[in-house]
Formats: structure tokens, sequence, C-alpha cells
């Protein structure tokens, strides 16, 4: 039987695998759990892609569920004023894209020294990095609004950028403190005692090896900033204000705009998914690459 | 028309208590010489038709005044959070702020208070605003002298019902709340919609709304003189139990009001799930509008709410207001943008404004024009009746803490597990430990 | 004298951690220990030592009730979430177009806001127009008219199951990440043993899988202790009290009762049981590192 060399398919490339009757109906069952799975996934989302076409009337109602009259109306209104989810997307883009830029080179430099070396307080340092995520936003978000409002720096993309950065760099120093870990040391060793500098050791030999965990960290620290709201909240005025917050202003006194909020929904999503689309690919490869060696 | 003649006969009787003279009082003016041409203020408020309208007329006060207003929308469910920025950071990023008084005078520290300005531009608050709304935006928890904002928006609630199921069966809008429950049994026998749609959910407390007509129609309250809990008094509890038991007893509200919050029963009728829903009157825009609605305006009415037996019907208002921010450094410009603002003139126009459905009217001159109860059926004439008696939301600084008590406990009760007596009890001993601290 | 170089590579990160972290830490530190409501004053009160914390473990029934609806839902969304992921990766673990169209799908649900996500679901358990509602009361006709967000339990699941939604697939990609680093070589040798699948999983898989495990579960409960966007707009903390967490908590007390003091302490209890925590999680991968 042939299978792509792949290395999630190790298992699969055992001969004599899938032989008798029970494995037949192994795999047929562990097929059905995956599709199970993706219609669970997939369920709501679809759900939110009908409903962004919807007119209001026929959200509310299981009649028109999947028969109604489509409408694109819903797409134009959310660029309109007041929503203007034009600007947010661009706020959102350049606040992510800032923050995991200059988040994950501080990042994997951190990580490398955790996993590399040995010194004093290193555990201590450690906790305290991913301790300053352990409290709830709710309670530190004035305290960051004081301390914009001295430096002159409300509304602002920067401070969100700078905001969103102390958020992501404790994961991002743990995620890739495990991948680091994971590099064997006898070849950077050894290109050291092959005089090569350290710095360029990190950069050669490290990060590419590293690459998927990089990419994890990157891909989840843009995630968490792309949605985050309270801080975008309450430092935003009218720059600096990102698409989550144009989410929630479609919970109006009237209660949800439902079809807005969907049409929104989509286009917060959607960028995020292709993304990671790209990216997923990038992160396949690199694990091939990693494996074979 | 005959009905001309009975709204302006009924408009006469309401306005001849107030000297006409007030009103050309009444309406301040923006200074001339355009003054502080160039100043820009910014503006924090929500996202409503109203206010849409509002701000479609700002080139007009551009041009009259020279000065700039931008309308910075915050999403409604997150007004409160940026508000207590601004109070605890002292900062002015807004210079005219909205507050709405159910979130607790607590947020009120923030407004300027406005007597001096007022005299200023010769403008009589209490003529203008009917006296529930006009409480609302003063300091003191209601009772102090000074004034903090102009009220802009606020509502009266009203029973709105399906007119043609109620003709078909040969109903008339029911005067007591026991009639309501006759009726939505009835309907729900006779037709396959539920009776009314109320609203037991937990969210921002709201299934509190109809609850306190029930307990001050029934001599109830929420508060003694003291300042201590007193709505698990007998009449209290009576008066919840009544209110649970439409659902619960009668099931004459369907059994998916026990999870309804307002809009999910203003949901229910206009869906044609349910023939009536006692609520806001602003709601009336999403029973009739065709985006949103499956009924047509021939088919919604509308009726003063049911009050108990005997007793006169009662209301509970609701009122934001537009004031200064204390920390503003441009506080003069704000006033004369909210005198502009405030003119009848404008609450008037945007009533009558046939593109919109807009009902809502805060100044008595406007709540008793023939026009707009022409357009409305009469709705304001009914506004203005209910407001003479109305109360409003309880203005003391730990509400916010009472009403989540409260709400928690009227949700519990609607699922069916608890005793009334109970956790009525239960929710006046936090009330009363909460009202110590 | 030269710097040792782990301090140049750790600089920047500490440094701006440093910077950022401090000053808010510090401020609601030191604001726990002091009394601020803003229904009294703007600015913050007199000093009051430990009476916030006092008050909110002896004096405050709803915390206690708040500790325990957190711990219920720390547990069960921690504990799925680890079944549901390690379960997914065993299964996705190999060729197939289906297999292959599931991976790409699953960091879907991670990307959706929370707040999104808890809105849908509770449009989707409206017991009027609600499809989830619908389908489960067509599933299990003994669930035919509930209406779930009235229910205590009900709306404890809704959450839980909100939660997992969101987080459960894309753990499942780190799974799979873990699963990949494991050499097939000792699993091809173990197979020709004779070995069996499950013997497999409990000698080979399951060990080598243990760090990878562990981090998905302490990130799961750190995230599942902070969830707060999810459970305020699903249940408002409904019905009742039923689903009001630790998180919930913090931001009522702050935003919606202006005691400032109080939230702060009330944060930084939450704060000290992930302190704990992650001091034994710390303990358990420094250990390793020890033995390398």
């Amino acid at each position: 039987m042939k299978f792509a060399t792949h290395p999630l398919n190790a298992q699969a490339l055992i001969p004599g695998h899938i032989d008798t009757a029970s494995d037949h109906f192994r795999l047929w069952w562990s097929q059905m759990m995956v599709f199970v799975g993706i219609c669970i996934i997939l369920l709501p989302i679809s759900w939110l892609f009908l409903t962004a076409f919807k007119l209001p009337r026929d959200v509310y109602a299981l009649e028109t569920a999947f028969y109604f009259t489509p409408t694109l109306e819903n797409l134009q209104t959310i660029f309109e004023h007041p929503w203007n989810l034009g600007n947010k997307i661009l706020n959102s883009f350049a606040v992510a894209g800032g923050t995991v830029l200059l988040a994950i080179p501080m990042a994997t430099m951190a990580a490398y020294a955790f996993s590399r070396f040995d010194f004093r307080f290193k555990k201590t340092i450690f906790l305290l990095v991913i301790a300053s995520q352990f409290i709830p936003a709710a309670v530190i978000v004035l305290p960051y609004f004081l301390m914009f409002k001295q430096l002159g720096m409300l509304d602002t993309r920067s401070a969100l950028v700078l905001i969103n950065m102390s958020i992501v760099l404790p994961y991002a120093v743990w995620m890739m403190k495990g991948f680091i870990d994971a590099v064997p040391l006898e070849i950077e060793e050894s290109a050291m005692v092959d005089g090569a500098h350290r710095a360029r050791v990190i950069w050669e030999i490290v990060v590419p090896a590293a690459l998927p965990g990089i990419i994890t960290a990157a891909v989840f620290s843009f995630t968490l900033t792309w949605n985050e709201f309270l801080f975008a909240l309450i430092i935003g005025k009218q720059d600096a204000l990102t698409l989550p917050i144009g989410l929630i202003s479609f919970r109006t006194e009237r209660g949800d705009l439902w079809e807005l909020m969907a049409a929104g929904g989509i286009l917060i999503t959607a960028p995020m998914f292709f993304i990671s689309l790209l990216v997923q690919k990038q992160f396949i490869k690199s694990l091939t690459a990693g494996a074979v060696r | 028309m005959k009905r001309r003649v009975i709204l302006q006969a009924t408009a006469a009787g309401l306005s001849s208590g107030i000297p006409s003279l007030a009103f050309s009082q009444g309406i301040g003016a923006v200074k001339p010489g355009k003054p502080y041409a160039g100043t820009e203020l910014n503006l924090l408020t929500v996202v409503a038709p109203q206010f849409k309208a509002h701000e479609a007329k700002l080139t007009e006060f551009e041009a009259l005044t020279g000065i700039k207003v931008k309308y910075q929308y915050v999403p409604f469910a997150n007004t409160r959070e940026k508000l207590t920025a601004e109070l605890v950071g002292q900062s002015s990023q807004y210079d005219v702020l909205s507050a709405m008084d159910v979130w607790g005078p607590s947020l009120y520290n923030l407004f300027e208070p406005l007597n001096g300005m007022l005299a200023e531009k010769k403008i009589d608050m209490e003529s203008r605003y009917p006296y529930a709304h006009l409480r609302a935006s003063r300091d003191g928890n209601g009772q102090g002298k000074n004034i903090l904002g102009f009220p802009i928006r606020g509502h009266v609630q009203l029973m709105f019902y399906r007119k043609d199921i109620f003709d078909k069966l040969g109903l008339k809008a029911p005067n007591t709340w026991d009639e309501m429950v006759e009726h939505g049994k009835l309907i729900s026998s006779k037709t396959d919609l539920s009776g009314v749609a109320m609203y037991y959910g937990k969210t921002a407390g709201q299934n509190l709304m109809i609850w306190f007509n029930y307990l001050w129609g029934a001599g109830g309250d929420l508060l003694d003189a003291k300042g201590q809990p007193a709505f698990n008094s007998p009449a209290g509890i009576a008066a919840t139990q009544a209110y649970i038991d439409v659902m619960l007893k009668h099931k004459a509200a369907p059994a998916a009001s026990a999870s309804f919050n307002e809009t999910d029963a203003v949901n229910s009728v206009a869906q044609g799930k349910s023939a009536m829903v006692p609520v806001w009157w602003w709601r009336y825009a999403s029973l009739v509008d065709p985006k949103v609605s499956t009924l047509k305006p021939e088919q919604v009415a509308f009726a003063p709410l049911p009050s108990m037996p005997g007793k006169l019907n009662t209301t509970y208002t609701n009122t934001w207001f537009y004031g200064i921010n204390k920390n503003s450094k441009k506080k003069a410009a704000a006033m004369e943008f909210l005198t502009w603002l405030s003119n009848p003139e404008i609450e008037r126009s945007v009533l009558l404004d046939k593109s919109m459905n807009e009902v809502v009217a805060m100044q008595t001159k406007n709540l008793i024009d023939a026009d707009v109860n022409l357009r409305y059926n009469g709705m304001h004439v009914f506004g203005a009746q209910a407001l003479k008696g109305a109360k409003g939301t309880p203005l003391f600084p730990q509400w916010p803490q009472v009403s989540d008590v409260l709400e928690a406990s009227i949700s519990e009760l609607a699922s069916g597990k608890t005793q009334v007596k109970a956790t009525l009890d239960d929710a006046a001993a936090r009330v009363r430990k909460v009202m110590r601290g | 004298m030269r710097l040792p170089i782990h301090w140049l590579l750790l600089a920047p990160a500490l440094i701006f951690v440093g910077a950022m972290a401090i000053f808010p830490l510090g401020y609601s530190l030191v604001l726990s220990f002091r009394e601020w409501k803003l229904a009294r004053s703007p600015v913050a009160g007199d000093f009051v030592g430990l009476s916030n914390y006092i008050n909110l473990l002896t004096d405050d029934p709803d915390f206690l009730k708040v500790v325990r609806v957190t711990g219920i839902f720390v547990t069960a969304d921690v504990l799925v979430t680890v079944a549901i992921s390690l379960a997914g990766a065993l299964l996705l673990n190999r060729a197939g177009r289906l297999n292959s169209l599931a991976r790409t799908l699953l960091i879907l649900p991670f990307v959706m806001s929370p707040a999104l996500i808890g809105i849908s679901f509770r449009f989707f358990l409206n017991a009027e127009y609600g499809v989830f509602a619908h389908a489960i009361g067509l599933l299990i006709p003994a669930m035919k008219d509930t209406v779930w967000l009235a229910d205590a339990s009900l709306s404890m699941a809704a959450i839980i199951a909100s939660d997992v939604w969101h987080w459960a697939p894309y753990m499942t990609l780190v799974m799979l990440g873990g699963l990949a680093s494991i050499p097939s070589d000792s699993i091809e040798a173990a197979r020709i043993d004779g070995a069996t699948s499950w013997r497999i999983f409990c000698d080979i898989t399951l060990p080598q899988l243990m760090p990878v495990i562990g981090v998905v579960m302490v990130l799961k409960t750190v995230f599942a202790l902070k969830a707060f966007d999810t459970i305020f707009t699903l249940t408002s903390g409904g019905p009742g009290n039923s689903t009001k967490t630790l998180a919930y908590f913090v931001y009522e007390q702050g935003f919606n009762y202006y005691d400032m003091g109080y939230a702060a302490a009330s944060a930084y209890v939450l704060t000290a049981v992930l302190m704990v925590m992650a001091g034994f999680y710390l303990r358990l991968i420094f250990a390793k590192d020890r033995a390398r």
C-alpha cells in the first residue's frame, strides 16, 4: 500500500498494518470519529457564515435556517459609519503584526538562554516572567491606562503593541523553550568547537531546527493579539480601535445585531485562517526537515 | 378626524398646568459671534438611531459655531468600563459623556455640575423635562441640587400586543396583571402562540424591569425608610410569586422565558411566537421594521402597562443624560453643544423623521405634541401620563450590587427549583450586607 | 569584565516584561491593601492592611461559591480538553485525505474571538430558535423542551463546551507536534515484536508525550482560570450565580461595583493559586533539564 513518506505517517508505514477485518473496522471507526470532529468544528462556523447573508428577521427563526433570501447588505454595512470595520482591520493587522515582529526575536533569545544555560535564580526568573500573565486583565487594565496617560500614549497603536508584547512574551518564551530543548546540543557544541560564534550557531542551526516551535509561538501570539479586547477597549478611542471592538459594537441596546456580527465575524476570522494555512505548510515542512536527519 | 381631536384635547389638558411662557424661556441659545470657533470636542456615546440622527445634524452646528464635534462610538455593553477608566484616570479623552442611571451614581462623580451655566443660558430644566428624568440627572442620589446633564434618552414601559390576534379572540388590552394572565392562557389554548413573552434571564438587570411594577403595584418597595431591604415583606413575596407564576404556574408565558432577556422576548413577538410583551417603548421599532420583524404595523398595538387591581398604572423609567466631563478643558464649548442639541426642535424633527421609527422623546413639550402623537398613535401622551407617577431606577451607590443580587435571585426562581420566600430572604440578607459596606 | 552571554540574550525580554509588567502588577498589589470604592472617592483611599483579603475569605459567601464554581469549571475544562486533544492527535496521526482536511481545520476554532464564540453558543442554545437546542432535543427526546440557559448544570456544561470547542482543536495540533517527535523506529520495533497498539501506546507513546501533555495541561489551566469573554457573553454568570467564575468575579467587583481594592485582592488570590501550580510544574520541567 502506498503512503506518503510523511513523518506523521510513521505508524502507517508499518507493513502489514492493515490486514485483518478488525483493522478495517478500526479504520472505519476512526475515520467516522474524524468526520464527526470535522462537523463539530464546522457547524458553528458555517452557521456564522450563513447568517452573515441573512436579513435580520431571518436570523431569529429556525424555519429560515437554511432557506432564505440572501443579501450582501450586511457585508456592505459593516464598512460604513459608525461601524467602520475597514479601519479596524488595518489597526488589527498593524498591532498584531508589530507585536509578533518585535516579540518573537526577543522570546527566541530568551528561550535559548533558559534552555542552554544554567544560572542563579533561573527558575525564579522564569517563574516571574510567566507569572506576569497570572493576573486577570480586569485588574491591570486601569493601571495600564494610568501609565499610558502619563506617557501621553493613549489611543495609539504603539501603546497596544507594547501591551500585547507584554502579554505574549511569557507564552512565547515558554513554548519555544520546549522546542529548543528538543534540539540536540551536540550539533551546536561541535559547531562551536569548530570555532563558530554563538550568535551564528543560534541563527544557522538552532533557529531552523526549532522553526516549528517558533512558528507555533508566532501564530499563538498573533492570535492572542488579534482577539485581545479589554486593553484595546480602554486604551483606544478613535485611532487605535481594533476588530474585537468592532465586533462587540454590534451588541447594541436593541440586542445583538446578529447579521452584522456574523459578517464582522467572518471578517475577523478569515485573515487568521488564511495566515495559519500559509504557516501550516511551513510548519509541516520543517517538521519533515527536522525528523529526517 | 376624531382621533386627532381626542389627542389634541388630551394634549391641551396636560399642558394646561404649564405656563406657556416657560417654553420660550426654556430654549437656550448659542453665543453669537462664534467665540469657540476651531475647538474640537469628543463625545462618548453608543450607537442608537437617535444618536445617529443627531450626528447627521452636526454640520449645522459647526456652521453655527465653528465647533467640531466628534462622535466616538463605544459598544453599548462596555460604556461603563470607559467611564470608569475616565473617572479613575481623571482624564479628558472625552469632553461630553453619557451615563445611564442604572449604572449607579458612582459614575456621576465624573460630571461637572451645570447649574451656573444653565442659569446663564436661561434654560429652565424643570419645565423642559419630566420630573422622573430630571431626577436621574441630579447628584446626591437624585436629591441633590446640582444638575449633571441633559436627559437625552429615556424610556417608559408599555404593553405591546398583537392587535390582530386580540381582535380575532375579542380581547381588549389587559388592564391588570391577572387579566394579562387570563388573556395569555386563552391565546395559548386557541392559537399556537404563547400568551406573553416574559424575560426572567440574567442580563444587566433586565428581569427586574417588570418585577418592579409588580412590587410597587402590590404596595411593596425595594428599601424601607431606613434604607434596609423591604422587598421580602409579605407584599413583596406575593408580588414576586405572581411575577414568576405567569410562567411557572399559569404557563401564560413560554417555558423559554426562564432564559430570555429583553431582546429574546421582543424577538419572540416579532417572530410571531408570542402575543404580548411588556417592554420599553423604543422597542416599537423592532416590532414594525420589516427588516427585523415578520409583523406589519397594523398587527402591533400598545397600551399602558397593566397594574394591580384597583391601583394606578405604574411604569419604571430609565434615563441617559449627556453631561460635561469634569476633567475637560473645553467646558464652555461643550455647553454650547449641549445647549444646541437639547433644543426641543431637534428632538421633534427626529420623532417626525419618516426614515426611522425612533420614538424616544424626553422633553415634555414633545411628549404632548400633536403631530408626534398622530404619528405614533398617542404613545407619547401615554408616556407623559405614565411619567407623572413614575418611579425610576433607585439611585444609591450600592445599586449595581443590589441589582445583581436581585436579578440572580429572580433568574434562580424562574428555574422553578427554589422557593420565593427563602430566596428573597437570602437576597435580603445579602443586600443588608451590601448596604452596610 | 565580559557580561555572560546568557544575560545578553535574556536582557531584551526581561527588561521589557519587567518594565511593562512591574508597574501594573505592583500597583494592583498595593491597591489590594487599600480601600477604594469609586462611589466614595475618585482616588484611592486609606491603607487597610489585609482586611480586603480577610473579608474575601471569611465574610463573602459569594466568593466561596465562586471558588467552587471555578474549581469545577477548570477541572472539567482541562480534563476534557486534554482527553479530546490526545484522542484527536492519535486519530489524526495517519495519512488520508480526511485526516489532512481535519488537520487544516483544527486551527479554525482557536482563531475565532472568544466573545464571538460565547455569543454564538448562546444563540445556538436559545430555546426558541437555537439549532443546538433543537438538535439535541431531537436526539434525546427527554431533553426536548429544556431551556438550557435556565438550568445551572446545563449552563455549566455550555460554558465548558464552548471553551473546549475553542481550545481542544488547537491543543490537538500541539499534541500532533509532540507525536511527530517520537522516533518511529522504536514503534516499528515494538510492532515487529508483536506488541498491541494499546501496549505501544502505554509503554512508548505516552511516556514520550508526557512533557507535551504537561504543557497542554498547564497552558489550559491558566487560560481556563482567566477565561472571561466566553462566560460573560454566554451566561453572564447565570442562572443565579452558578457560572460565575473567579475571573468574572474580579471583573464584576471592579467594573460593576466599583470596589477597586477588593477587586485587586480577589485578583491576587487567583494569582497566588496560579503561582503555586506554576511552581510545581517548573520543578518538573527543570528537573528534566538536569537529567539531560
